[in-house]
Parts: C-alpha cells; sequence; structure tokens
C-alpha cells in the first residue's frame, strides 16, 4: 500500500464518522456485476525494486555521450546549464496545476508571462500563449486558427516540412472542412513558384529552417500567401531564431514551433513543448491558455489567467480548442533556459550549431567519397549528404565500429536509400568532427576494398 | 550600455520583479560550449543577409545566482502538493513520488533520441509495452495507445476512433450525446472530431437519466460521453442499462477517465460495456502536474477498436523484441514523435509500486477521504446528492448565498488565507455555488481534520466577519486580482529594450 | 432586471426593435447581468445577410462568452462601432447606446414568434 498514511486506528475512526463498517461497503453504489471481487493480479515492488526494474530498461537503450550523436530530424540535443535542471525540479514548479487561483500562483503566472515575453522576442510577433503540446500539434492548432480566421479551406504545406507534422495536421484536422495541398520542393529548398493556382487560401506555411536544414526564403512564402489572400504561418527552430530573420521580419502572422532544443532533454521524443506566436489582432483566435498583466485593488502587480472565455471551461462545443493541460513545466524549462544562456549564449549556441555543421560537411566532402545533396541551398544545422553506401548500412557501420550515431536515414521519409541528414550542435568539437570523418573514412575505404 | 528596462507598460507601484528588471547588456549566467567568435562570424559569411535576423531578440542577459534567486522566489509564490493540501476537485492532487522522478531522470532515457533505431531503444520500447497491458488489465479494455499528451488530446483521439469506426462501417451518424454534467473538453473535443453535440439533462439525482437518454437516441447517434463516476462525484449506477442502450441504437459508448481515481483496480470501464476509454496518467498515476503540464492522456479500446489507434503503438514481435508499428485503420498521428514518454515512465514507476492490491486500495482511501470531508463539514455546507459519494465530495452554499450574499468564490478565497489550495468551484455547472473536494488518498486524517477545521473557521465567519471573506485573500503577494482590465488590456509579454545592439 | 416595453425578445436574451425598415438588436439588461463587464464584442461585417437563428457576432466578459443570434432573417446594415472601444456601454446601457447591430429584415413576419416583454420577464425571472 504505497503513499497511503491511514493507520488502522484512522480507517476506524473515519469509517465510524461516515457511518460505513468498511472501505468495501462504500463500493456497494457499483453494482456488483461491474465491480471486482479482488485486486487485479500483478505484484507491488519495493522502492529498491522499481529502481532496479528501470536501470535495467535503460541499459537496453543505447545512448551516446554529447559529440557522439549526429541524429537531429526534428529534436536536438543541446546544453542544458545544471541551475536549470535543479530548478525545474522544484517541487513548487513540479507539483502545483494550472493556476487557477491567482494569488497562490504567483510563480506559475509569471513564469509563464516570462515564456510568452521571451517567445515574443524571438519570433518578434505580438503575442504568445503558455504552450502547446509539441511542435507539430503547434502547427496543427495555427492551422486549425487560420481556417477558422479566414472562413477559407485551403492550405499550403511545403513538402520539406517534417512528416510527421504534415501528418499531425492530417489526423487532427478532421473536424474542420480543410485541404492540405503540397508546395513541392527543389533540392533542400520549396520551389514557391512552382504554385500557379489562383483563388483564395487561409494559409500558405513556411517551415525553416526545413526538414534538410535548408533556410527558406520567407519573403517568397509571404509573397505567395499575399496571392491568396492568406494568413503566412512561419514553422521555426527556436535557436535558428537568434541569428536567422524573425517572422514578423518577413511578415509572418503566425509562428509556431517546436520548444525542444531549448534545453529540454531529448527524453524519447516527449515531454517537449510547443510554442504559439502571432499577430496581436488574431489574440482571441489564439488556443490554449494566455497569462496577461494586471492589479489587484490595492494597485499590486500580478498576472492572471486571460481569456479564459475562449476556453473549453466556457465555451464548450464552441471552444477554440479542447486543450486544457498544456506543457507547462517544459515552458518554465525552456524559459530558464533563455535566462541562463541569455541573448548572446543563444546567439553563441546557434552560430556554433551551423559552424560545426558546415565544418563537418566541408570536411566530409573534402575527405571521403560523401557529396553534399544540394550544395547551394543555405543551411542552418543540417544538411543532407550523398552517400556511395545505402545510408542504413553506413549507420550500422558508424554505430558498431566507432559508437557514432552518425544522422538520420533519409530513406525514412521516402528519399535514396543512400541520403543521410547530419546535425551538428555545439555540443559537437572539432574533435568529434575528426572522429566522424576518420571512421567513416575507414569504412568507405573498405567498402572500396570491397570489405563493405 | 544600457540597463535593459521594460519599456511597457509603465509599472508605477511595482512589486513584482520581472527577469528584465535584473537584466544587464553584457551581462552573462551560464555560458555554453561554443567556438571562437573568428570561426563562428566566418561560417555566418556563408548565409545571404536577407536571412539573416537584423534585430537580435531581446532575451535577459542577468547572472547566474540573480537568476537563481529570481526562479526560486518566483517558485515561492505558489502553492503545490508539496507545501499545501490541494484539493482541487476533478484533478487528482494526489502525492508525486519522487522514485518516479529519479527513475525518469535516468541517463539512459533523458539521452535517448526518438528516432534511433528500434533495436536500440528496446529498454523504452519495452517501457512503452509493459504500460500498455498494465492498462489494458486496469481499464479492462484489449487495446491502448500511450500516444495523446493530455486528458483532451485522449478524448479527440478516442473519439476520432469512434469517428472512424462509423466512416469505416458507412453508419453515416454524427451525432454525439453529452450529459449537462460533462467535463467541458468533451462537447469540445467532440466538435474538433467532428461530431454534432446534443447535451442531455441529468436527473435530479445528479445521475444520467436512462429516459431522458433514451428519448434522444436515433438514427443520428454516433455514441455517447460518460463520466464515471461523473462530475457529481456519483457512480452511475445505470450503466449497464445506458451502454446497452446505446449500443442497441448503433452507438458506440465513451469513457472520460477523469475521475478514474474512484475505481482504479475495483472497477474497470470495459466490465460497463465502454467501447472507448481515455485516462489522465498526471491524475490517477501520480505524475506531476506541472504548473499545468505534461499530462499524458492513454486511450484504451475494445477489441474491434485496436485497429484503429493512433501511430505508433508498440508491439512485442514474435522474437520477444519490441517495436513500434501503424495499426491497419489508424487514425494517424497524434504528436510529433511517440506521445510524452518521460510522463510514461512515472507512470509505469507508480504502477509497479503499487501492484494489483496497492491499486485496490488507492480507490479505497480516495473514496474513504472524501466520505470523511463530506461527513465532517459543517452544516453551512450542503449536501445536495445525500451523505455519500465517490472520491470527490459536492457540497454548496447556494442558500447562504441568497440570504448573505457571500459567493463560493468568496469561501475560496478565504480558504487560502488559511493556508489551503481552495476546492474547484463552480464545477459541475449544474449545482450553483458549488465545491468539488477531491482530497486524494495520499492525505491522512489530521490534514482532511485540519481542513475541515478552516472550513468550520469559515462558516462562522459567514456571520462574524463576512468582510473577512469579501476582501480575501489579504496574505497573499496579491489581493483579488482585476480580470476584466486584465482581458481588456491584454498586456500579455514584455519586451525588453536592446535598441542600441545590432547584431554581429 | 428591467425590461424594454416596445422591443421583442428572444429566449436566448437578445432584444429587437418592434417595427420599423431597420430595426436595432442587442442584449437584454438581464443578459448583462449575467455576463457581467463585458470586456470585448466581435461585431458581423456589414452587408452579411443571416438567417433567423444565424451568429451575428460574439459577446465576452472575463467568466462568459456567447454567442449573439438573429433574431429575425435580414442584412446587416449597420454596427455599433462604440463597441469596439467601449465593450462597457451594454452594461452601462443595454436598451439605448449598448445596441449592437441594424438589421433590415427580410421577412418581417418572424417577428410574430418573438416574445412579448411580459413573456420575456416571465421567462427571465423563472
Amino acid at each position: 500500500m504505497a503513499y497511503i498514511p491511514h493507520t488502522d486506528a484512522d480507517r476506524s475512526a473515519m469509517l465510524a464518522t461516515i457511518g460505513a463498517r468498511s472501505i468495501d461497503e462504500l463500493f456497494e453504489g457499483i453494482p456488483a456485476s461491474v465491480r471486482l471481487a479482488r485486486p487485479l493480479d500483478f505484484p507491488a515492488r519495493s522502492e529498491f525494486e522499481v529502481d532496479r526494474y528501470f536501470e535495467e530498461r535503460a541499459a537496453e537503450n543505447r545512448v551516446y555521450t554529447p559529440g557522439r550523436s549526429f541524429l537531429g530530424a526534428g529534436a536536438y540535443a543541446h546544453f542544458t546549464p545544471a541551475a536549470v535542471l535543479h530548478l525545474v525540479q522544484r517541487g513548487e514548479f513540479m507539483t502545483c496545476y494550472t493556476p487557477y487561483q491567482a494569488e497562490v500562483s504567483q510563480g506559475t503566472l509569471q513564469m509563464i508571462f516570462e515564456f510568452q515575453s521571451h517567445m515574443c522576442a524571438l519570433t518578434g510577433l505580438d503575442v504568445a500563449n503558455a504552450s502547446l503540446y509539441d511542435g507539430a500539434t503547434a502547427l496543427c492548432e495555427a492551422v486549425a486558427m487560420a481556417v477558422r480566421h479566414t472562413r477559407e479551406r485551403v492550405v499550403y504545406i511545403p513538402e520539406l516540412l517534417l512528416p510527421a507534422y504534415r501528418e499531425v495536421c492530417e489526423a487532427q484536422l478532421v473536424g474542420l472542412d480543410v485541404e492540405l495541398r503540397t508546395i513541392p520542393a527543389r533540392g533542400a529548398l520549396t520551389d514557391w513558384a512552382a504554385i500557379q493556382d489562383i483563388g483564395k487560401a487561409a494559409a500558405v506555411v513556411i517551415a525553416t529552417p526545413n526538414r534538410l536544414g535548408g533556410i527558406e526564403d520567407g519573403r517568397a512564402a509571404r509573397a505567395l500567401a499575399n496571392r491568396f489572400g492568406a494568413l503566412l504561418i512561419a514553422c521555426v527552430n527556436p535557436t535558428s531564431l537568434a541569428i536567422l530573420a524573425a517572422p514578423s521580419e518577413y511578415g509572418a502572422d503566425i509562428a509556431v514551433g517546436e520548444a525542444q532544443p531549448l534545453g529540454l532533454p531529448l527524453s524519447f521524443g516527449g515531454p517537449y513543448a510547443g510554442f504559439f506566436t502571432c499577430k496581436r489582432e488574431l489574440i482571441r483566435k489564439m488556443p490554449g491558455r494566455i497569462v496577461g498583466r494586471t492589479k489587484d485593488a490595492q494597485g499590486r502587480d500580478g498576472f492572471v489567467l486571460t481569456l479564459q472565455a475562449r476556453e473549453q471551461h466556457i465555451r464548450r462545443d464552441k471552444a477554440t480548442s479542447n486543450i486544457c493541460t498544456n506543457q507547462g513545466l517544459f515552458a518554465a524549462l525552456a524559459t530558464m533556459y533563455l535566462t541562463f544562456v541569455g541573448r548572446e549564449g543563444l546567439v553563441e549556441v546557434a552560430e556554433t550549431s551551423l559552424l560545426r555543421t558546415s565544418r563537418l560537411a566541408a570536411r566530409l566532402v573534402a575527405e571521403t567519397p560523401i557529396s553534399r545533396y544540394e550544395s547551394n541551398a543555405p543551411h542552418f544545422h543540417e544538411v543532407a549528404l550523398r552517400l556511395p553506401i545505402s545510408s542504413a548500412k553506413f549507420l550500422a557501420e558508424m554505430r558498431d565500429t566507432a559508437g557514432i550515431l552518425a544522422g538520420f536515414d533519409l530513406s525514412r521519409w521516402g528519399y535514396d536509400a543512400n541520403l543521410l541528414l547530419v546535425n551538428c550542435t555545439e555540443l559537437v568539437t572539432e574533435r568529434d568532427i575528426d572522429a566522424y570523418v576518420a571512421a567513416a573514412r575507414a569504412i568507405l575505404a573498405r567498402r572500396e576494398n570491397g570489405a563493405v | 550600455m544600457t540597463t535593459a528596462t521594460p519599456v511597457e507598460p509603465q509599472n508605477e507601484s511595482a512589486t513584482v520583479t520581472l527577469i528584465g528588471d535584473v537584466s544587464s547588456l553584457g551581462r552573462r549566467g551560464v555560458r555554453p560550449p561554443v567556438a571562437s567568435s573568428e570561426s563562428r562570424r566566418a561560417a555566418l559569411d556563408g548565409l545571404p543577409p536577407e536571412l539573416r535576423r537584423a534585430n537580435p531578440a531581446a532575451l535577459p542577459e542577468v547572472s547566474e545566482l540573480d537568476a537563481i534567486r529570481h526562479f526560486t522566489r518566483l517558485s515561492q509564490k505558489n502553492f503545490s502538493i508539496d507545501g499545501q493540501f490541494y484539493p482541487l476537485g476533478s484533478c487528482t492532487m494526489k502525492y508525486n513520488p519522487r522514485i518516479n522522478e529519479k527513475v525518469a531522470a535516468m541517463p539512459g532515457f533523458l539521452r535517448c533520441h526518438p528516432l534511433q533505431d528500434d533495436a536500440d531503444t528496446q529498454g523504452s520500447l519495452r517501457i512503452f509495452h509493459d504500460l500498455q497491458e498494465i492498462l489494458c488489465q486496469v481499464l479492462g479494455m484489449g487495446g491502448v495507445t500511450l500516444a495523446p499528451a493530455a486528458g483532451a488530446h485522449g478524448e479527440f483521439a478516442g473519439m476520432a476512433i469512434i469517428r472512424a469506426w462509423h466512416l469505416a462501417n458507412n453508419t453515416g451518424r454524427d451525432e454525439v450525446l453529452i450529459p449537462d454534467s460533462a467535463h467541458g473538453t468533451n462537447p469540445a473535443s467532440a466538435a474538433l472530431a467532428g461530431f454534432k453535440v446534443r447535451e442531455i439533462k441529468s436527473g435530479a439525482d445528479g445521475r444520467v437519466s436512462v429516459d431522458a437518454l433514451r428519448a434522444a437516441l436515433g438514427p443520428k447517434t454516433a455514441g455517447i460521453m460518460l463520466t464515471n463516476p461523473n462530475t457529481c462525484g456519483l457512480f452511475e449506477t445505470s450503466i449497464r442499462e445506458i451502454a446497452d442502450a446505446v449500443h442497441e441504437a448503433g452507438g458506440l459508448v465513451y469513457y472520460d477517465g477523469a475521475n478514474l481515481n474512484a475505481i482504479v483496480g475495483r472497477a474497470r470501464p470495459g466490465d460497463m460495456g465502454f467501447d472507448v476509454v481515455h485516462m489522465n496518467l498526471h491524475k490517477t498515476f501520480s505524475t506531476p502536474h506541472g504548473g499545468g503540464g505534461p499530462g499524458a492522456g492513454p486511450v484504451g479500446v475494445c477489441e474491434k477498436l485496436v485497429p484503429f489507434l493512433p501511430a505508433p503503438h508498440v508491439r512485442k514481435t514474435a522474437e520477444g523484441r519490441f517495436d513500434f508499428h501503424t495499426p491497419d485503420q489508424s487514425i494517424g498521428r497524434m504528436m510529433g514523435f511517440h506521445g510524452n514518454a518521460g510522463v510514461l515512465v512515472r507512470a509505469l514507476a507508480y504502477a509497479l509500486a503499487q501492484g494489483g492490491q496497492g491499486l485496490w486500495d488507492v480507490a479505497g482511501h480516495a473514496v474513504l477521504n472524501a466520505n470523511y470531508v463530506l461527513n465532517r463539514l459543517p452544516a453551512l455546507f450542503e449536501r445536495p446528492f445525500g451523505d455519500r459519494c465517490m472520491h470527490e465530495a459536492l457540497v454548496t452554499i447556494r442558500r447562504t448565498e441568497k440570504e448573505t450574499g457571500i459567493k463560493a468564490f468568496d469561501v475560496a478565497k478565504r480558504l487560502l488565507d488559511l493556508g489551503f489550495h481552495a476546492p474547484t468551484i463552480y464545477f459541475p455547472l449544474l449545482v450553483p455555488e458549488c465545491f468539488l473536494i477531491e482530497p486524494t488518498e495520499t492525505e491522512s486524517k489530521e490534514t482532511l481534520d485540519q481542513f475541515v477545521a478552516a472550513m468550520e473557521q469559515i462558516a462562522a465567519e459567514v456571520r462574524s466577519a463576512p468582510e473577512l471573506l469579501k476582501s480575501a485573500p489579504s496574505t497573499k503577494p496579491t489581493g483579488r486580482l482585476d480580470e476584466v482590465s486584465a482581458a481588456k488590456e491584454l498586456n500579455v509579454c514584455c519586451r525588453w529594450d536592446y535598441e542600441e545592439v545590432k547584431l554581429g | 432586471m428591467s425590461v424594454h416595453q416596445d422591443y421583442l425578445y428572444t429566449e436566448s436574451h437578445e432584444w429587437i426593435e418592434a417595427s420599423g425598415d431597420v430595426r436595432r438588436i442587442g442584449i437584454t439588461d438581464h443578459a448583462q447581468h449575467l455576463f457581467g463587464d463585458i470586456v470585448f464584442t466581435e461585431l458581423p461585417e456589414v452587408g452579411r445577410v443571416v438567417k433567423k437563428g444565424d451568429s451575428l457576432g460574439t459577446i465576452e466578459s472575463p467568466k462568459a462568452a456567447s454567442d449573439l443570434y438573429a433574431p429575425i432573417s435580414g442584412e446587416v446594415v449597420e454596427v455599433n462601432t462604440v463597441l469596439n472601444g467601449a465593450p462597457e456601454t451594454i452594461n452601462q446601457s443595454p436598451y439605448g447606446d449598448g445596441w449592437i447591430v441594424k438589421l433590415r429584415p427580410s421577412d418581417p413576419s418572424e417577428a410574430e414568434a418573438l416574445l412579448s416583454p411580459d413573456k420575456y420577464e416571465e421567462i427571465a425571472e423563472g
């Protein structure tokens, strides 16, 4: 009986107050036909045994120390200050709930307000919400918002959007009358000029950097959106925004993305946090919780959840979204990350990530038979490479001979079997690049000698 | 170099220090491992200027210690389970065991990338699998998905599964029945999944009226969404009859598992005739609420709906390995990756620590605690549905409100002064001026007695010192905040002025 | 609670002028009490043609949000732009300066099905 404080004496006294003979009697309102006669048959474990079960599971995962993994494809390993990991574990942040009682939740509320402020600073847009589940669901909500706002049904999505993001949109917009059309790619960049349609649309989506690491031209996307009278939705990597054009600078109406790169651990895909920012005139159509600054009767500053009337607990089937729980603690983690790393630090992280990715690609091209998939496209911290062997084989060899997770096999997204996506962040040092290049050279040389 | 100051709004009477207020251009916190500035600048030279940012993002620049103090002070303004009794009805604010946090923080999980090969993530896949199995057993269902990120996300997934089943069977049904006592997420999720929503009225006893239900069933009925025990804290005793009637009419029956803590390990939605169930691991399975997330909202389905589960789903192969796969008629993908994996680790740790007997005791003591509070509260707090409840106690002061003007809201705010988080108020909607009190099983009798004593004190103050209630809270960092001006002014972000800085 | 004697009413708490080629529409005193402080109104575009029961926009307070439904069918000929800057006008003068929309009825006979002031008062108080 874990985590239950009652003594026998407590139980007796409480049952006497209630006027019941036993705890079981309290369940007699449940018809016997749908009540279990005895507990379910699986054993309880002690704290030590629980710990041990997970030690064993953790050992069954192959993990890579910093600098040994070059796999990104939507989730990126960055440096997280120790202070952040310490603070996020504080019970006052971790074990509270949605700040419905504002007077005893000012910590959470101010944290969200600062999160909103930082997201607006990064995207350049006016307003932000308290976070959504992840980047993919944030994009889905942005599309739904654009459809509601414009009362149009066509949405243009780039082929170079992460496939999972598109799948989430397809699965979760079933209740709306939406048609997703694809803007094709040319190499590692979106071919904005390929769309010759005329008519109206709800939104044009730009994903930058795109799934191959390419940096897209926001002005071309804006021009396309203007042709359709559509909103422009930017799906962006927040780290990249330290150095790349802010969505506001190319006229995006909504900017969303995955906050995971802001110091959130990889954690096998979650929990992460989606961020959502938009122009001020769209705020009442924005999904999710929003914190606003206000005052109490004595003129003291404070924060409250605002615009709650849009939300499900009041609007029910007419709500802007059904979202309720968001990713509060991980939005808090991102807020703290941005604070400790700071303005200059984030610029350095973004620049170093770009630098190391360029270095790795350049050295592989110079010193091995590997080539760039698309050499002209400007990139952020990922590039697609063409290998002389299949990516699957290369990845397995790199893992087994050098203990390196060498990238992402692009055939999983339907590309040629010998295309590989590599990512470097600031965790990858020059020495790590040396190790990668040396291992790749050895593997590809052995192949030329007929060994692979 | 200038000191960064907030440019809007003017905070004349600021008692709040925003991070920007302690920020100074050029100050550094924790330095990430980065390359030299020359080599970084050289790398940027390859970027066309129009792709680069013109103005730097106005982020704070603070020292490590100043930031630590800032966030520590913020944390001290929060009530939390660790600090206070937090009987928020329908939210199941139980103790969050620290072993869960320890195991979730193992590097083997934190450093695991979601796109690594299945062969290299067998540990995490087995965790998914083992949790799926336990939840199938707890819910009495044929299959479980762990993909949804939260309860409402699970509701949507469940309703999308019902929609997909009706489409696959060409039934032409598109209307969902929802009792007026339901959580607001139910109608919102049904609408998102493309259904029309029809409300059915509760009976005078706070339960679904089987007659009203039968009258509402028809050729368009796709299903019904029910919470059991319902939001009045009552078990729907006619549940089999309700499920049979909906099934006979051609619909499916959806279970909102927000209140699962009342029956976990003692009764199973599957045995009651439910076809689809969502549950909230951050409620019943003790994962932390984190100030509003993350949660996880697994969905269980009966055998015939297993092929419709979202992607990805974990299965055990013939060789005893584990892999991700997409079910044949899957409704598709719920998230960018596999779900809130870190939350799933914590939930499994909890399930393993409890075992079958432990879960049995969880529900038992959750219901014991709620009934104890229900029966000990002073007479001011009327019991609209008798002296027994499940895991949450519903009481109302509607009569007192008419006589004195004291509202549930005032009582809730006064409770904060007395050191308790307020229960849920004004929900369910069908009982005016109500309190929904969910103590959970992890609270001791002593804590409940202290809470009852506070409620007794407030009951006396209604007559002796009503102004105390009307002006509460008076001991917190702020008093009641002006929500009207918040909603009008919509000051939702603060910009720090960095105009003088230009990038590179 | 006050009821204006020259208007007709709906069960969803809208009022409309009883006669005229162009008629003003608003929400009742009872409704503005239920809302509390109104902080926002979303108004329809002029020229929009609506059927009886269609949404004409939304009204929002910190604790509630609700649609304004067209009591009868017609064309929106004017909206009360004062509300954009001062939505609280509805609280202050629900039957006067706080009007919301002017509608040109397409089928004035629809008004016959609306509630009389007495009948509305009975419903609102019950």
